[in-house]
């Protein structure tokens, strides 16, 4: 095999494993802290692609539309978000566990026909600036410019996810809220709030994950499906709630699937589920810890 | 069985035999659908409501049933009847491997290694074309000629699912069901009075995905078509949904979710093609205002008027994670 | 009589904290042994090893011969072993009859018959077992809605379904009254004299100890201190020491002087009523607390002493009853309002948060509205301050014990429920504990201890309450407890 072409597929692997783990870490964390898997975490994904492009067509002639883009479309999935979450979800959490999962999945079944209702069927894409247009030279292997984004892109919220969740106070509520919410609020805090902040943070991910990854894929309906069910396997092989484990699974993710694109290009696809199999297997809690 | 119970049963069933009679072929064809989707309800609502299994991707089994037959007949010239013993037999098996490890699990965790097991399938079966025809599935399966043509199809189907509904009933009833439903309760105390809870639950899954395999073989016997998102996520919610509508602590609950929902999606389906939206209301309405189904909420309103304590179980809350 | 069950040198540890190290018993066939020991001591944990609930890191389970160490619960189930828990573990959603016919099936070997309705099995069985306890004409109910008493009974029925060789119970008179107690004595006497049954149970009633036992094994910090017939027990110096928390010269419980009331009382709870689930626990419960004051709740294992402080908490809503915080009243209130409020609350299982540090466990609950800061809870606590940045699930059971006091205090609470704060320490952490309240005491804090250390309690409190099966059964000042030996005899056996 030729090295600069698995070379060339690693970086390819990297950068989709960017958007990966930027939407899943969001479904981590709330899977975290609310200990709910979130169903429309996948829809707000499609959401954020589908508000990048209409931006971007609005500011068509602006030099910073995409930049606007991403950050109106995640602030508007972080609004739906803390929407949903305020009115109805809040009003479950005393309630069966499957309730709580039923209900994200009623949200989802909403949410994707209202964004057929608003943007149709047929699929769109998203052109880029002029500046991170074409392509540019990595490690002596072409790869399309605004790929550097997402390389930049990935490392910062991680590193923001990080900070959060370790240096604030808010973040310090979370994690102990995640192991024992009776506890956090006999202190004296109100936990809904925390969980109002958590959710509102992971619908903020999925829409951010949703506005990177629309320059460079084709911006369509069900988009959403097959994206959902890799973070969630993502989430569950990296360890519950545990943001490292979102990382390392995404890695895992990317690479394994674009790498596999030079051995058995027809089966690629599912070169990562079969590696989950694998891991879920020999550790059925996954890599690294879960929270709870 | 109630004696009431037991007349609406008997009444039901004649019905439905009469029905090619006088109903015209299109609703003829929606029962033959809803009691194949009635029947996949009730099997998966023997782990998920007997059992207290996150039973997430139920559809697989479902897939795998149909799937079987439809490569075995189209594409290693098996014999029908062949394909439709070896279809449910390839379900029950694909629920032995996959419940094998799940139920090593709780909970949460059993739910989502089983959405992740069943994925790797239906990916599998999305990308093998030559076998599994891939995106498109299979269409146009040959079958025997008396089961060709809409009355004799749904005549099949009445009398499998008939049975098969008829067997599960005596599986809740019997000591398997009555410790299924112990080990839901308490699976630590039954694990201390003997019972291995493992592989109890394992049996159930077994069980579960066994019927599911007959349901997907009698898709195949309506349809004579098989598609790949029979075997996806979204289906497996839709059947929970099913469950959850009619009531999940009920023996026909499923069923008539089933019903429900079929009935629902073409009534739905033919003003709008916003069905799914209708669909998430629907179930966001039944979360906060009907949490026993439909069947449940009756079966409480009865019991109000009756004085007795209810001897079917009461949904506890649980705990989370 | 040979040995039927042989234990030795059991260990086990989790995370770190070592429940059980070098746990021993024997017990020869046709005996009743009793295992005792304070809260902590690992009877439970020994127990849940005994039965195959938990694995051992190390030692060895011997049972009617086979060494059955690793061996899955339902396996020794089947070989003769059947048990019942702490806290009731029924299936609360199946009636009385169908608990017991679960089991019983499952002792038929019938769990995989899949087609015969159940109710055609082994009817007569169950029917027997239920008269022979006493549940019979309670058949028909739900589990979940019977009486505590009865579901301890209801219990025992279903470890009787499996016909045991040995029947191993966990505190199955916790929470009884006093009728309920005889009889179940009765029960399991008849059961030991006429079926040979050896049984196998821990207790914290040294009434119930003493009256059935052979043999009693002695229980301290995860070790087994002594295993003897009662009445080199009784003597054994040992035990006098850890377990009955005196060395036999223990001075005369010093009553404080109770201090002024105040017109409002701190806090007032009238008429609570509070229920877990279907299961109702507290019965018409009334106290109140002056500020100031140090108020004693003194009461056996599942008196109801930390549901009570749960539901002034706010973390289990009274069904019926007020309660008020300074005239304030505060019934059904969240909990973090309550806590705002300036109620403070420690629950007994600690329940600090394992992945934060000392310090991060600190900093989220404090609150600057009084004169408790970090530095001053770390001059209470100076071990905290040491280890101030370790993980809290690294630190050992006292150290956890303090830091969920410090916890409380940063909050700068006016009222302190502590919930048995002595539980399981050794006793020089438990004087070095009374010490810190005792200061606490001094800065005029008004706590509420709930405990079973009685001695402790009453040198810290003025005044308090006795509970007993969820009923408040006395009430008065520490001189007046002191003189009522009836009440401290029936309700606290000291």
């Amino acid at each position: 095999m030729d090295p600069s072409a698995v070379l060339g597929q690693l970086l390819v692997g990297l950068s989709r494993a960017m958007i990966l783990f930027i939407v899943s870490a969001g479904l981590s964390l709330v899977l975290g802290v609310l200990r709910v898997p979130n169903i429309f975490h996948g829809s707000l994904y499609m959401i954020g692609a589908f508000v990048a492009w209409t931006v971007a067509e609005v500011l068509r002639d602006r030099a910073a539309g995409l930049w606007v883009a991403l950050l109106v479309a995640p602030a508007i999935t972080a609004t739906v978000g803390l929407v949903v979450e305020r009115t109805l979800l809040s009003r479950l959490y005393h309630r069966e566990h499957l309730m709580l999962i039923l209900f994200t999945f009623g949200v989802m079944l909403i949410l994707n026909d209202l964004v057929k209702l608003a943007w149709g069927p047929t699929y769109r894409s998203l052109v880029p600036p002029p500046e991170l247009q074409g392509s540019t030279l990595v490690l002596g292997v072409a790869l399309p410019r605004f790929h550097l984004v997402l390389f930049v892109a990935g490392p910062v919220v991680a590193a923001a996810l990080w900070w959060f969740a370790h240096r604030t106070r808010v973040g310090k509520i979370a994690r102990a809220a995640a192991v024992d919410r009776e506890m956090v609020a006999v202190l004296g805090i109100d936990v809904s709030r925390v969980f109002a902040l958590a959710f509102v943070v992971g619908c903020f991910l999925a829409g951010l994950g949703g506005a990177l990854v629309a320059p460079t894929t084709s911006i369509t309906l069900g988009m959403d499906h097959a994206l959902l069910i890799e973070s969630f396997l993502i989430v569950i092989i990296g360890g519950l709630g545990n943001l490292w484990g979102a990382l390392a699974g995404s890695l895992l993710f990317g690479v394994t699937q674009s790498v596999g694109l030079l051995i058995w290009p027809q089966f690629a696809v599912a070169f990562p589920y079969a590696l989950t199999v694998a891991i879920l297997l020999v550790r059925p809690a996954g890599l690294l810890r879960s929270v709870w | 069985m109630v004696t009431g119970a037991r007349v609406a049963t008997v009444a039901l069933v004649a019905a439905l035999v009469a029905a090619p009679a006088f109903l015209p072929p299109f609703y003829v064809y929606l029962l033959a659908l809803i009691l194949v989707m009635g029947l996949l309800a009730t099997s998966l609502n023997l782990v998920l409501g007997y059992g207290g299994l996150y039973q997430f991707h139920h559809a697989v089994f479902y897939g795998i049933g149909a799937y079987v037959l439809a490569i075995g007949i189209t594409r290693l010239g098996w014999p029908a009847w062949w394909g439709f013993l070896v279809g449910p037999v390839a379900a029950a098996l694909a629920g032995f491997v996959i419940g094998f490890f799940c139920v090593r699990l709780v909970r949460l965790y059993f739910g989502m290694l089983q959405l992740s097991l069943g994925s790797f399938v239906w990916i599998v079966a999305l990308r093998w074309y030559p076998v599994t025809g891939g995106d498109n599935g299979i269409h146009g399966i040959p079958l025997p000629p008396n089961l060709l043509g809409l009355q004799n199809a749904y005549y099949t189907i009445l009398a499998v699912v008939g049975g098969c509904l008829v067997v599960l009933w005596a599986i809740v009833r019997s000591p398997f069901g009555l410790l299924l439903q112990a080990i839901r309760d308490n699976p630590q105390r039954c694990q201390v009075v003997g019972v291995d809870v493992r592989a109890h639950q394992l049996a159930a899954i077994v069980i579960a995905a066994f019927f599911a395999g007959i349901a997907g073989v009698l898709y195949v016997v309506l349809e004579r078509s098989v598609f790949p998102n029979m075997l996806f996520w979204v289906l497996s919610l839709e059947i929970l949904v099913m469950c959850l509508l009619g009531g999940w602590f009920t023996f026909p609950g499923p069923l008539v979710g089933a019903a429900l929902i079929v009935t629902l999606r073409t009534l739905v389906g033919r003003h709008t093609e916003y069905w799914t939206l209708v669909l998430g209301v629907l179930l966001i309405f039944l979360i906060f205002f009907m949490p026993e189904g439909v069947v449940g909420s009756i079966g409480e309103w009865l019991a109000r008027q009756r004085p007795q304590p209810l001897k079917r179980p009461v949904p506890a809350r649980d705990t989370h994670g | 009589m040979d040995e039927l069950l042989v234990v030795e040198d059991l260990h086990r540890s989790f995370d770190g904290f070592p429940a059980v190290r070098g746990a021993t018993l024997r017990v020869r066939t046709g005996e009743v042994v009793a295992v005792i020991g304070p809260n902590g001591a690992g009877k439970t944990t020994l127990f849940h090893l005994i039965t195959g609930v938990l694995e051992p890191d190390r030692g060895r389970i011997v049972f009617a011969g086979q060494e059955i160490t690793r061996w899955p619960a339902h396996r020794r189930c089947r070989l003769g072993l059947s048990r019942t828990f702490q806290i009731a573990n029924v299936f609360p959603r199946l009636r009385v009859f169908d608990n017991v016919h679960a089991a019983v099936l499952a002792r038929q070997r019938k769990e995989f018959e899949l087609l015969r309705p159940a109710a055609r099995f082994a009817r007569e069985e169950v029917l027997e077992i239920l008269e022979r306890t006493g549940l019979v004409d309670k058949q028909d109910h739900l589990a979940g809605t019977l009486s505590h008493g009865d579901q301890r009974i209801l219990e025992i029925a279903v470890a009787l379904a499996s016909r045991p060789r040995l029947l191993v119970l966990d505190e199955p008179t916790a929470g009884m009254s006093p009728e309920e107690t005889s009889a179940t004595l009765d029960l399991l006497t008849r059961l030991n004299r006429e079926q040979g049954l050896t049984i196998l149970f821990c207790e914290h009633d040294m009434a119930v100890v003493f009256a059935v036992a052979h043999s009693i094994a002695v229980m301290h910090q995860g070790r087994t201190i002594v295993q003897a017939p009662p009445e080199e027990v009784r003597r054994h110096p040992e035990v006098q020491a850890a377990y009955l928390g005196t060395s036999g010269v223990e001075p005369a419980l010093t009553p404080q002087r109770p201090r002024q009331a105040r017109a409002v009382p701190m806090l007032e709870v009238e008429g609570l009523h509070a229920y877990y689930g279907q299961s109702h626990v507290l019965f018409d419960v009334s106290l109140c607390v002056h500020e100031g004051e140090v108020a004693f709740l003194l009461g056996r294992n599942g008196a109801g002493k930390s549901t009570t402080l749960k539901s002034i908490a706010g973390l289990l809503p009274p069904r019926q009853g007020r309660i008020r915080h300074r005239g304030q009243d505060i019934t059904g209130l969240a909990p973090h309002l309550i806590s705002r409020l300036g109620i403070g609350y420690v629950p007994d299982e600690r329940r600090i948060f394992p992945d934060l540090t000392v310090l991060e466990n600190l900093e989220i609950a404090a609150r600057p509205t009084g004169p408790w800061t970090l530095e001053r809870v770390f001059d209470l606590f100076p071990v905290l301050r040491e280890k101030r940045h370790h993980r809290g699930g690294h630190l050992s059971g006292g150290e956890q014990k303090m830091l969920a006091i410090a916890r409380a205090l940063v909050s700068n609470p006016d009222l302190l429920l502590l919930d048995e704060p002595m539980e399981g320490l050794a006793p020089i952490l438990v004087r070095a504990l009374e010490e810190r309240i005792q200061e606490l005491k001094k800065t005029g804090l008004t706590v509420l201890l709930a405990e079973q250390n009685v001695q402790a309690a009453l040198r810290l409190a003025d005044r308090g309450y006795v509970i007993d099966d969820g009923r408040i059964r006395f009430e008065g000042t520490v001189e007046e407890l002191s003189a009522n030996t009836e009440v401290r005899r029936r309700y606290l056996l000291v």
